[in-house]
């Protein structure tokens, strides 16, 4: 364990003092001369020990009396003329406890580092500094407090730093901020304790390159952000402010960032409402801005209240995420041009009416999840939609809402993977775009689907089909696919195809026979009040089906009876009893129930 | 309406509660009991998942576990 690192250049006689109880001291200091002139030596002392310094650029003193408490007092020699000095104190069993003490410190230049120090429960900081000129506490470089146990920390005499990097100290509490600065950049200030307000509202002049990130403070109730103006030329991308994890309540007022961050994550929040700056930009480069543009908007897991109007945003991409507000009842777009995303996320609000999409163009996700809205009665999409599938879960889902009528996802190209649209009992009507992209998971059942569903259009339609309790449809219209069709689980709803208890009449399984049922995968066709003469032409199908593919369409366990007339070896001119007992002899080994 | 299982030596085909008629080459069970026809799929030490009552049971071997589920 290293217990204490700071850098910093310091006149001569500087003194810094802390306690330990481990077995030995460890200083190093890395000079621009090695080994170190004389006057540029350190000084060690151990109260009860007679110790000098050795020589060289590391000081070891070993075979201290563990558990023993020693208070080490370092004294700089003439250290302050070097251009950069480093001084790491501790080491292995070091054990450094209590307060390190900068009070008799008069300058203080680049990094400050006390890091992997649980021990160290207070940090003392020169107030006033007794140096002489302004420069004394202007840091060149980062604030560093990491691992520690200390539960204050006071910045206030410094008035320059280039990054804060003050994160995983349990049982910090709270900050005294810098009253002005020039060099603000990262601002990482996650994983501590802070309670009640974090204000940053007096670090003026932060770069646009900036980070704010205050995660994971679960004491933490609200944030005073800074002023950002807009972009420095030549500015790095990417700001972020990260306040997710913590418990930030009412609204939260965003509209001092006109430098606004490409990453905003405040999941787990209690946060009713958001001001948004009337103007942004979001800087994606090296002099490369977006007017108006975000990235990663992330608010899921809030309590935002009533609309969301992003009416401000003209560009978005990658991550929208307001899932899990259930006070949310709608979200104004107004975007232009073309956005790509990878996640949409918006399922288990309140959403009400129609979900005004038509702006949203390009690529849906990935993830696109609008489910469990109740009350949201349709959605418009834009006129050019892609899936992709990207993500480690792609997925569309619009299922346990109250889609009412038709949903026209036509515009929307490339359906992949999972496809949930089922609970919604007054959706009568899917029109599909076409995909070439696989499909496992089909859900549509518990809803109002009426007359014909026509997947044609999804060629690479496989894995599981359920489309059952559609009291009004009649007729589905199968792709020509060679994909494989299985069950997921025992219930007959989890059929390879489950299509029972619809109005099904005749269906043309026929674009199916280049697919595999896999064995004992099951086709549910019960109760669709089909007559005596649709059961025997479907069982005829079947037996040219398995004919021409008897490894694909072997074992497969067919249910057509229920509500079915019963098969005959006359009705309609097909012999559906001789079907049977072709399907169930030795060759093709099925099993039906009728 | 009885329940009625169909299975192999190798595998259980299916279980269902039907009263319609039945054609197949495997081995057909049936009890007015599911209870029944869980308990034969344990003596042939058979794996299976069926969910009934909200209620899931997995077989794995013939060793039956139940746990509830939201479905």
């Amino acid at each position: 364990m290293k217990g204490a690192i700071f850098n910093a250049n310091n006149k001569y006689g500087d003194i810094f003092e802390y306690d330990t109880t481990g077995t030995s001291v460890y200083v190093e200091t890395t000079f621009s001369d090695n080994p170190p002139a004389v006057n540029d030596r350190i000084l060690v002392g151990i109260s009860g020990y007679t110790t000098s310094f050795s020589g060289g650029n590391i000081y070891t003193y070993t075979g201290l009396p563990s558990g023993v408490n020693k208070r080490v007092q370092i004294k700089t020699n003439k250290i302050g003329e070097l251009g950069r000095s480093i001084f790491t104190i501790g080491g292995t069993g070091t054990g450094i406890i209590g307060s390190l003490d900068f009070s008799r410190w008069s300058k203080m230049e680049n990094t400050f580092r006390v890091a992997n120090s649980p021990g160290v429960n207070s940090i003392l900081m020169p107030n006033p500094w007794s140096g002489t000129t302004s420069t004394s506490y202007q840091m060149s470089g980062d604030i560093v407090i990491v691992d520690t146990g200390v539960s204050n920390v006071d910045l206030s005499q410094f008035i320059r730093y280039r990054d804060l990097d003050i994160y995983n100290n349990p049982s910090l509490t709270g900050f005294t901020f810098p009253n002005l600065f020039s060099l603000g950049r990262f601002h990482n200030l996650y994983n501590n304790n802070l309670q009640g307000n974090l204000d940053l509202s007096t670090l003026t002049g932060v770069q646009s390159r900036y980070t704010f990130l205050f995660y994971s403070n679960p004491g933490l109730t609200g944030v005073t952000l800074p002023s950002i103006g807009p972009r420095i030329s030549g500015t790095i991308a990417n700001p972020a402010v990260y306040g997710f994890s913590c418990n930030i309540q009412g609204n939260l007022d965003l509209s001092p960032l006109v430098g606004f961050p490409v990453y905003c994550s405040f999941t787990n929040n209690s946060i009713t409402g958001i001001t948004f700056p009337t103007y942004a930009q979001m800087i994606t480069g090296p002099n490369s801005v977006i007017t108006n543009g975000i990235g990663l908007f992330d608010f899921s897991n809030n309590n935002l209240i009533g609309n969301l109007d992003m009416s401000m945003f003209k560009k978005m991409y990658n991550i929208i995420r307001m899932d899990n507000n259930p006070n949310l009842t709608g979200v104004t777009f107004s975007l232009t041009g073309t956005n790509n995303f990878n996640e949409i996320r918006i399922d288990n609000c309140n959403l009400t009416g129609n979900l005004d999409l038509s702006t949203l163009s390009g690529n849906l996700g990935g993830i696109f999840d609008i489910n469990s809205n109740t009350n949201l009665t349709g959605i418009t999409f834009s006129s050019t939609n892609n899936m992709t599938t990207s993500g480690s879960f792609p997925r569309f889902y619009i299922h346990s809402c109250g889609l009412t009528g038709t949903l026209d996802m036509s515009n929307i190209s490339n359906l992949n993977s999972t496809f949930y649209a089922y609970n919604n009992t007054k959706l009568t009507q899917i029109l599909h775009g076409p995909s070439t992209e696989k499909i496992s998971l089909f859900f549509v059942f518990n809803c109002d689907l009426t007359g014909t569903y026509d997947l044609s259009m999804l060629s690479a339609l496989g894995g599981n089909i359920q489309i059952y309790n559609n009291s009004n449809l009649t007729n589905i219209l199968f792709p020509t696919t060679t994909e494989i069709f299985n069950n997921v689980g025992g219930d007959l709803n989890d059929s390879a195809l489950a299509l029972g208890n619809n109005d099904l009449g005749y269906v043309d399984f026929k674009p199916l026979s280049g697919a595999t049922i896999t064995d004992s995968g099951r086709i549910y066709l019960s109760n669709n009040n089909m007559l005596s003469s649709e059961v025997n032409q479907i069982l005829v199908d079947f037996v040219s089906i398995a004919t021409s593919n008897p490894i694909g369409w072997d074992y497969v366990v067919l249910y057509i009876g229920g509500t079915n007339g019963n098969p005959d070896s006359t009705s309609g001119g097909y012999d559906g009893l001789a079907a049977i007992a072709t399907l169930t002899g030795a060759t093709y080994n099925w099993t039906i129930t009728y | 309406m009885k329940w009625r299982l169909i299975y192999n030596s190798g595998e259980i085909i299916t279980l269902f509660k039907t009263s319609d008629i039945t054609l197949t080459n495997h081995n057909v069970y049936e009890s007015e009991n599911i209870e029944d026809c869980f308990n034969l799929i344990v003596d042939l030490k058979l794996n299976f998942e069926f969910v009934y009552n909200n209620i899931k049971h997995t077989f794995i071997d013939g060793v039956q576990k139940v746990e509830n589920i939201d479905k």
